[in-house]
């Protein structure tokens, strides 16, 4: 059906990444003409706009017939779904960056121009079952990110952490790439659809080793993205040396994007080996154990990380890290269970994700505007004298730490079903077992916030309220507490699972 | 409701009817809405406290008290309708159209997982009773707060804090599933630990213990939860339900359907969600944390003990009570009793008012626990309510005589305030005697009704471990009577002993007027003796148990009956030698406590220090973690440096043969091995992180003993 | 020539690459490391599309692929030099051992 969309239509089917790729070239031209400088607001608007325009049109498009459009980019409901949400994210990050008082007013202009490139190459990430398409989109992604990361020129901390992304990232994709690469010389295709029969076929043959081999390699790249273990180092220090709007963009829309692909790799190119819900097994290959079992222990070793080295941090950005990277050992959790229930437990957790973790970067930049330190010293007696935006903290931190009846536990506990029925009980206690563990450092917060008394406070000179930003913390908050929004998400995530399971 | 579903087989349709006619009568379909209010009211006024309270006239501390007071008049309101039934089956559900709200998945193609979840109101006999319990006593709590917490450099946000617990409570109190209980009852996890963790924040002088016991309290509940959670995710993945009825149906089933017998795995869930209350209720081993959290201010103190957090747990254990196996109802009563023997005696030997109360709690709560345990379901929830009454005034005389003695907590500094404080005198005279058992105050009728029920079980099972819980349920009545009038003794009777009581004063009156609503229910909360002189509402019995009967009766009238006086004789024998004991020590001074203490030696010291759990859990548990922590670095020392200086190695190895690549491809000049070399040598002599190219080594070698376990494991 | 003259080729192009971006004492080495690493991927797609089995040589999919990522290299390396160029001015080195102020 691919073949018979005509050029129009075909066009049609990816107006939003039309619209956003002239966006880009329009904030880069109002960047060119000197506006970047003068006066960065304007672009902030510009930018937005055509984003909000983008959502508009993926809204319009959610209901559309799925189709393949140029034999490569696929418009299903996971591809508009996750576009999306890196859409709506990357708005919220350049809404978070026009509030942050600490960065210097220069380069503003191209900081807008590299976040929707990075969501035009989110885009092609999570909407293709081409593999060169999806590495292409993973560098788009990727190059702008790594320059994102060391935007500021004379930032010491900033160049670090751009480093230390942009050695790890290349090196990730690469790898991906190489193993891309042995992918099509064992298929013969690009084609994640084609693929599929191939793969069925070697492990029949009883090849399965040589399947897994590349599939590795092709998991260094998502791992690196999603920072799973053993891929996760450079997030830590990355998180911490880039400003925290940067931060909250890696956290949130580049592991989203990652996340989705990851999910449409799995059930498309290895639809053949998967489990299909808790009833309907296909024969289990030594392929699918082995697969499960990987994924089941970076799972696990992720989860364990980035919980246990949480626990003794100073530094909100770092913690918030490893609390990231603790968060990908969850979702991963739902992938390991290689089957219906799982992935649409993994999606439906990334939307939460989502929302209760750029909430948490958000308040890590409203105090940080407030005291100048992004430590947990810095929080300390915040509490009663910013109610609203420290009543959001302790929802979010609620809602990470998965205590009821915040979306974080409503979250988990689909999580935990999934895996206790795909056979993955004690990734399910883990996860338990975790999530207490998980409330020792998350309380430290809610206890600097309100359990300590003030510092002898050095305010900023002239300490700006953000109302733009207590605003966007709240809404954040209500959506992570009104758990009754539980359906849409799961629905969204189901269509998805569906749309790419049944492609 | 427990009552009502096991009878509802029973019961002829005619009667049934008959029921829920009047009941359709006195409740019109506007119930729900006035229900729903009574939690809703103290969330508005949290939400409206939070965001705007400092900004208000007087901190907008009337904002929340006004909220309660409102959402106790309704509470009780229909509680009194409820009364007038007489209807041992009532169930709202029952008798008119309740709304239910569909969660989540309502799509039947998402199987897995909540679908279809629905959650509703659960108003019967036993949710009644409680609602207006815990909103009466929330809202006098309330009311005490206004006076007792003016100053606090964060009374705002102590208002704020103390209306969110008051809701978790009464939303609890009426959730129809384990799960929404579930996250009512986190939500009041939270809120305890930001009340007891008040003080920690004083802008003034911050109190940094309470900051620990906050964390103690929120940690200890938490080890409990996490056991109901696992609890709840087995009976989810049996039944695949989650609400009250549903699952008493569903356990009934499996059971009939397995000939009478109990699983294994229906035993362990059933002592999984115990786990909850147990460490909710405070109940040994989990109840390290009760004491602890006297460090929050006194009406948190009140709040928690009577009307809320350790309610939830019996509560729990009852609403559990047709999903627990015999076994576990054993383990139930053993671990009740236990605590109510234990608890008391270490209340002997506290000096602080307020940790002997909190002692105290414990005790009582053990008694109604082990009643649950022993099938007296009624008799438990019954001793919850009136003992919610006593204890809250105990402990908010307690605070009276805290905040007249200017915040002295020492009994040993107290005594002789029986004059200078009239009014608290009487109200915790009143209680004392109510919580020791005394004929004709609230305590005796439950308390009395708790022995009888553990005697009676302890006949009907026979043998000698089911004997043991009544026995237990004894001693601790005649120790609890002892220390309990220790207590009035020592600070009401006698000549002031220090200071800070010669200069005591009686509390203002929203203070004192709590202590006399509170004071009066602990004496006719057992039986309306005086406002019901003509049984109007009840047939002349103890009101409680004529309203909820229990699920399971174990033996016939006759036996129960004999036990029923066997039991009135032990228990007042019990009490009457306490408080004789008691007065030998304390108030005719023939005895001296100090030489008794001196002659147990050891023996008192263990008990004084609370058996050392304390010590035991520093010693196990903390001291246990930082083994493992210590294992752990020296794991990393050890094991990982070993690793990098492997992978240096390598890396070294590999380095000089890159480098010799290098030449040959590149035509460098440059000797490579050398600086590869010195290199690696730098780096085993320095492990440091931070640098990207050790983060790569981690990396391989997390992806090699990755694929290597897959591959070992499956190939 | 075989096929697997060409994969032999291509992966050990790949160990190389990684041994010099997990080795190499100079920035400038670790980036010709990662160019390495995508030339042994594009060795790879382009033998396997030579080589493809019977019935499927009129596809040039690999190739292409080979083309958009020489692209991408280039465009990294770019971005990749630019950052290092910048840590070179602030950090006055480009040794990766020197640059780890950002640790636990």
């Amino acid at each position: 059906m691919a073949d018979a969309l005509s050029y129009l239509d075909a066009l049609k089917y990816i107006l939003p990444e039309v619209a956003l790729t002239i966006g880009l070239c329009a904030v880069l031209i109002w960047d060119l003409l000197g506006g970047g400088a003068d006066r960065p607001r304007e672009g902030a608007w510009l930018s937005l706009g055509f984003l909000g325009l983008t959502c508009l049109l993926l809204i319009q498009r959610l209901g559309w017939q799925e189709a393949t459009v140029f034999g490569m980019v696929r418009v299903d409901p996971l591809a508009t779904v996750f576009k999306l949400f890196i859409a709506t994210a990357v708005g919220l990050v350049i809404a978070f960056d026009l509030a942050d008082r600490r960065q210097p007013a220069e380069g503003k202009g191209e900081t807008w121009f590299l976040l929707l490139t990075a969501a035009l190459g989110g885009f092609f990430l999570v909407g293709t079952g081409n593999l060169i398409l999806l590495y292409l989109g993973l560098e788009t992604l990727g190059l702008s990110s790594y320059a994102l990361a060391g935007i500021h020129k004379r930032d010491r901390a900033g160049a670090e952490a751009s480093l230390k992304y942009v050695v790890y990232g290349a090196l990730a994709s690469g790898v991906l790439l190489f193993g891309a690469s042995l992918l099509y010389g064992m298929s013969g295709t690009l084609e994640m659809r084609e693929m599929a029969r191939f793969l069925v076929f070697a492990v029949d043959e009883g090849r399965s080793a040589q399947v897994l081999l590349p599939t590795l390699l092709i998991l260094v790249g998502f791992g690196f993205k999603l920072s799973l273990f053993p891929f996760q180092w450079w997030a830590p220090d990355v998180y911490q040396g880039v400003s925290t709007p940067i931060a909250a963009f890696l956290a949130v829309a580049s592991k989203g994007a990652a996340l989705a692909a990851l999910v449409r790799l799995i059930a498309v190119a290895y639809s053949g080996l998967l489990r299909l819900g808790p009833d309907t097994f296909l024969p289990e290959t030594d392929f699918t154990r082995g697969f499960v079992l990987l994924l089941a222990l970076m799972s696990a070793a992720t989860m364990l990380f980035g919980n246990l080295a949480a626990l003794r941090q100073e530094n909100l950005k770092r913690l918030l890290a490893y609390s990231s990277i603790g968060h990908a050992g969850y979702m991963l959790m739902g992938v390991a269970v290689l089957g219906e229930a799982g992935f649409r437990a993994a999606l439906a957790y990334s939307f939460v994700y989502y929302l209760m973790t750029l909430g948490a970067f958000g308040m890590v930049l409203y105090f940080a505007n407030q005291s100048g330190s992004e430590d947990i010293r810095g929080l300390h007696g915040m509490g009663p004298r910013h109610p609203l935006a420290a009543t959001a903290t302790i929802v979010f931190l609620a809602s990470l730490t998965g205590l009821p009846p915040t979306a974080g536990f409503f979250g988990k506990w689909y999580l935990m079903v999934a895996a206790w029925e795909g056979g993955l009980p004690w990734l399910a206690l883990l996860t338990a077992l975790m999530s207490v563990v998980s409330l020792f450092y998350y309380f430290r917060i809610a206890r600097a916030l309100f359990l300590r008394p003030e510092e002898e406070a050095t305010p900023l000179p002239d300490a700006p309220r953000t109302p733009v930003l207590g605003g966007i913390l709240a809404v954040l908050a209500a959506g992570t507490l009104v758990f009754l929004w539980f359906e849409p998400l799961l629905a969204a995530a189901s269509v998805g699972v569906e749309a790419v399971l049944h492609w | 409701m427990l009552a009502s579903l096991l009878q509802h087989g029973a019961g002829t349709a005619g009667h049934a009817a008959v029921a829920a006619g009047a009941a359709a009568e006195a409740f019109g379909p506007a119930t729900a809405g006035w229900l729903l209010a009574v939690p809703l009211l103290p969330l508005a006024a949290w939400v409206v406290q939070i965001l705007v309270g400092r900004w208000l006239p007087r901190q907008g501390d009337w904002l929340p008290t006004g909220a309660m007071g409102a959402a106790a008049v309704i509470a009780i309101w229909h509680f009194v309708k409820v009364l007038a039934l007489h209807d041992p089956e009532f169930d709202l559900a029952a008798a008119v159209e309740l709304p239910r709200w569909k969660f989540f998945f309502s799509d039947p193609s998402l199987t897995t997982g909540l679908a279809g979840f629905s959650a509703g109101i659960l108003y019967d006999n036993v949710s009644a009773a409680l609602l207006a319990m815990v909103a009466l006593v929330s809202f006098l709590v309330h009311l005490f707060s206004v006076g007792y917490m003016q100053g606090d450099s964060r009374y705002n946000v102590f208002f704020s804090n103390l209306a969110l617990f008051t809701f978790a409570m009464l939303a609890l109190v009426i959730s129809d599933n384990l799960l929404f209980f579930f996250v009512f009852w986190e939500i009041m996890g939270l809120c305890s630990y930001l009340l007891i963790g008040h003080l920690a924040a004083d802008r003034k002088e911050p109190k940094m213990s309470a900051a620990w016991a906050s964390m103690k309290a929120f940690m200890t509940t938490r080890i409990g939860d996490i056991c109901l959670f696992i609890g709840m995710m087995m009976m989810w993945k049996a039944f695949g339900t989650l609400s009250f009825r549903e699952l008493y149906a569903a356990v009934e089933a499996h059971v009939a359907g397995h000939g009478g017998d109990w699983s294994p795995w229906l035993t362990g869930a059933g002592i999984m969600m115990f786990l909850g209350a147990v460490g909710k209720s405070a109940q040994f081993p989990l109840h390290v944390w009760l004491p602890d959290a006297m460090e929050g201010p006194t009406p948190v103190s009140a709040m928690i003990h009577a009307a809320t957090m350790v309610a939830a747990g019996v509560y729990l254990t009852a609403r559990i009570y047709l999903l627990l196996s015999p076994t576990a109802q054993l383990v139930v009563a053993c671990v009740g009793g236990f605590t109510a023997l234990f608890a008391a005696t270490i209340g002997i030997t506290q000096f602080d008012i307020k940790k002997v109360l909190a002692w105290s709690t414990i005790s009582q709560l053990g008694y109604m626990i082990c009643a649950i345990g022993a099938g007296g379901v009624a008799a438990g929830l019954f001793h919850m309510l009136t003992h919610a009454f006593f204890k809250a005034c105990l402990f908010l005389g307690s605070g009276s005589v805290i905040h007249g003695c200017h915040h002295e907590q020492d009994m040993r500094k107290m005594g002789g305030l029986r004059k200078k404080m009239p009014i608290t005198y009487l109200a915790m005279l009143v209680s004392t005697l109510a919580i020791s058992g005394v004929p004709l105050f609230a305590g005796y009728y439950s308390k009395d009704t708790i022995i009888a029920k553990a005697l009676e079980r302890g006949l009907a099972e026979g043998g000698l471990i089911w004997a043991l819980p009544f026995w237990l349920l004894v001693v601790a009545a005649a120790i609890t009577s002892f220390y309990m009038f220790r207590l009035i003794f020592m600070t009401f009777h006698g000549r002031p002993r220090a200071h800070c009581s010669e200069h005591a004063h009686e509390s203002p009156w929203t203070m004192t007027v709590p202590l006399i609503v509170l004071g009066t229910l602990a004496v006719l909360g057992g039986k309306f003796w005086l406002l019901d002189p003509l049984g109007a509402f009840s047939a002349g019995g103890e009101w409680f148990t004529e309203l909820v009967h229990d699920p399971v009766h174990f033996v016939d009238h006759e036996t129960a009956h004999h036990a029923h006086l066997t039991a009135m004789g032990w228990s007042l024998a019990a009490a009457g030698g306490g408080i004789f004991l008691s007065c030998l020590f304390y108030l005719w001074r023939r005895l001296d406590p100090a030489r008794v203490a001196a002659a147990l030696g050891a023996c008192y010291r263990l008990v004084y220090d609370k058996y050392r759990f304390d010590e035991l859990y520093l010693a196990t548990v903390v001291r246990g973690s930082l083994v493992v922590s210590h294992l752990a670095a020296w794991l990393d020392r050890t094991f990982v440096d070993g690793l990098v200086n492997a992978v240096g190695r390598i890396m070294a190895g590999l380095g000089t043969a890159s480098a010799a690549t290098d030449r040959v491809v590149v035509d460098g000049a440059v000797n490579f091995v050398g600086e590869a070399t010195a290199a690696a040598g730098q780096r085993l002599r320095r492990l440091q992180t931070g640098r990207i190219q050790q983060y790569a080594y981690f990396t391989f070698a997390g992806a090699v003993v990755l694929a290597a376990v897959v591959l070992y494991r499956v190939f | 020539m075989e096929l697997s003259a060409y994969l032999a080729v291509a992966a050990l192009l790949f160990l190389i690459g990684l041994v010099m971006v997990a080795a190499r004492r100079n920035l400038i080495y670790v980036l010709m490391g990662l160019e390495l690493i995508l030339n042994a991927a594009n060795l790879n797609l382009v033998a396997f599309n030579r080589f493809r089995p019977e019935g499927m040589e009129g596809h040039l999919d690999g190739q292409i692929g080979a083309v958009f990522v020489i692209i991408l290299a280039a465009a990294e390396a770019a971005i990749a030099l630019a950052i290092v160029l910048n840590i070179h001015s602030l950090f006055e080195t480009i040794r990766p051992d020197d640059i780890d102020t950002l640790k636990d």
